[in-house]
């Protein structure tokens, strides 16, 4: 089973999973956690979810002395995430999604003029409360792979050619709420795609890995009001 | 029976559809390099560099895909990244315009994918080639006919390579190429032209209402040479 087959399977699962446990747990725990709220930087009862879901775009950047940097040029991309709580702030994520580029230097990649790279990931982070109405998230890929669709060749005959990669994904975001459950966000990630390119030795450092950055907004829906340790506790 | 048939052949017609579609090597780059020189030792720049699959042995190429594209620099020298394919037909076309020869590698990359993944040209000559433009133009009064032809050397040269070894049975190279044409009252005009290495020789023949041969040698010794004959 494949990184995004694997993701895609548990993105489904965990909607439906967050849908029926989120809403039956909230009812009954909310008067509960009103009686007990505390307000810091690194947790508020009052603040806590169970699953966020997020969608939205971003903008990516190829950067570096490599053959994103030197060949691609970013156009947009979209995202979709869930992830968990597991314990207070503390969450983990799945994370599918797309980014488009246009070849701008078709002599140091191959004849053809678009890359998508499908991304999909499994990542790990702690979100802090810096504010009353803002929540900052940092979180970093523990397991993800990128596929890169290559096409726009000169005859349609070539209809694509593809090319893998790991992914290593630091991001930052921050989300700012406007209702409980209802949030805008804003983030910065910074990827290095690991290849698996089969190249000529000189080209080795060139093809091993490439760099791209991503700015990206969107919409985040919450579901419910504790996290997933707490709920057994 | 006739569902049976009609199944059968679109099966067959969904092969040929899906056969037809040229599968390039994920996850791979080669690179392409040597050096371009003249006839006279000097280095060849801004000359176009394409890697090819199916490509035709023929000096246009016929039905071939683009996988790489560079050009050589200042120094002649050139170093084409591209994408790959394992084809009997495998090539790399250096493209020498208007001024200069084409040469074309060719190998089957079934049987063979070269050490490193890099092709190495090393040092390839271009002939600087001139464009010889005819023009036959009929003259004289009706049922005159004038048979014609040149002979001359084509500016392409393919090399066909079986891993590392040159096949000579399969390349060709500069090699000599005879055109020809009747005019009569139909058709009594005719234009066209053709290139050549400059400095070599056009040989032209004629016959003028079946009459015994002549044959006059032209040698072309500009980059440009019209030659008009009138009958």
């Amino acid at each position: 089973m494949t990184l995004r087959l694997l993701i895609n399977t548990s993105l489904v699962i965990s909607m439906l999973l967050c849908a029926s446990v989120g809403f039956a747990q909230d009812n009954l725990n909310e008067s509960e956690s009103q009686s007990e709220s505390s307000n810091t930087f690194f947790d508020s009862e009052d603040r806590q979810s169970f699953f966020a879901i997020t969608i939205g775009g971003h903008k990516p950047f190829a950067s570096g002395d490599n053959f994103m940097g030197e060949g691609l040029s970013g156009k947009s991309g979209i995202d979709f995430k869930v992830q968990m709580y597991v314990y207070k702030h503390l969450f983990i994520g799945l994370a599918t999604g797309a980014s488009y580029f246009d070849v701008k230097n078709q002599e140091l990649l191959g004849s053809y003029r678009k890359s998508r790279i499908a991304e999909n990931y499994i990542y790990l982070g702690y979100e802090f409360l810096p504010a009353e109405n803002l929540r900052l998230g940092l979180n970093i890929a523990i397991d993800g792979d990128l596929n890169y669709k290559n096409s726009g060749f000169s005859a349609s005959d070539i209809a694509e050619q593809h090319d893998s990669a790991k992914l290593n994904r630091y991001e930052l975001y921050l989300y700012y709420e406007l209702s409980k459950h209802f949030m805008v966000y804003l983030d910065y990630g910074y990827n290095v795609s690991k290849t698996d390119i089969r190249v000529p030795s000189e080209l080795e450092d060139f093809f091993r890995k490439g760099k791209y950055s991503t700015i990206g907004i969107g919409l985040v829906f919450t579901i419910g009001s504790r996290d997933l340790i707490s709920r057994f506790l | 029976m006739k569902l049976l048939i009609r199944f059968f052949l679109s099966c067959c017609v969904l092969l040929t559809v899906v056969s037809c579609e040229v599968h390039l090597e994920d996850d791979t780059r080669i690179l392409v390099e040597g050096n371009i020189i003249d006839q006279n030792n000097l280095p060849v720049s801004d000359v176009k560099i394409s890697v090819q699959t199916r490509r035709s042995s023929y000096n246009e190429g016929e039905n071939q895909y683009i996988l790489g594209e560079g050009y050589s620099n200042s120094d002649g020298a050139f170093s084409v990244i591209s994408l790959y394919d394992g084809d009997e037909d495998f090539a790399i076309e250096i493209d020498g315009g208007d001024k200069y020869s084409t040469y074309v590698y060719k190998t089957n990359t079934i049987n063979y994918t070269p050490t490193d993944l890099t092709f190495n040209l090393e040092t390839v000559s271009l002939k600087k080639t001139a464009t010889f433009n005819y023009n036959m133009i009929k003259t004289s009064g009706e049922s005159n006919t004038l048979r014609y032809s040149f002979k001359y050397v084509e500016g392409f040269c393919l090399e066909y390579y079986e891993g590392t070894t040159l096949n000579e049975y399969q390349s060709l190279c500069y090699q000599e190429r005879v055109i020809g044409q009747l005019l009569n009252d139909n058709n009594p005009d005719n234009e066209w032209s053709f290139r050549l290495p400059l400095g070599e020789v056009v040989e032209f023949t004629y016959s003028i209402n079946d009459e015994p041969e002549i044959t006059e040698i032209i040698t072309i010794n500009q980059d440009s040479y019209d030659f008009t004959f009138t009958y």
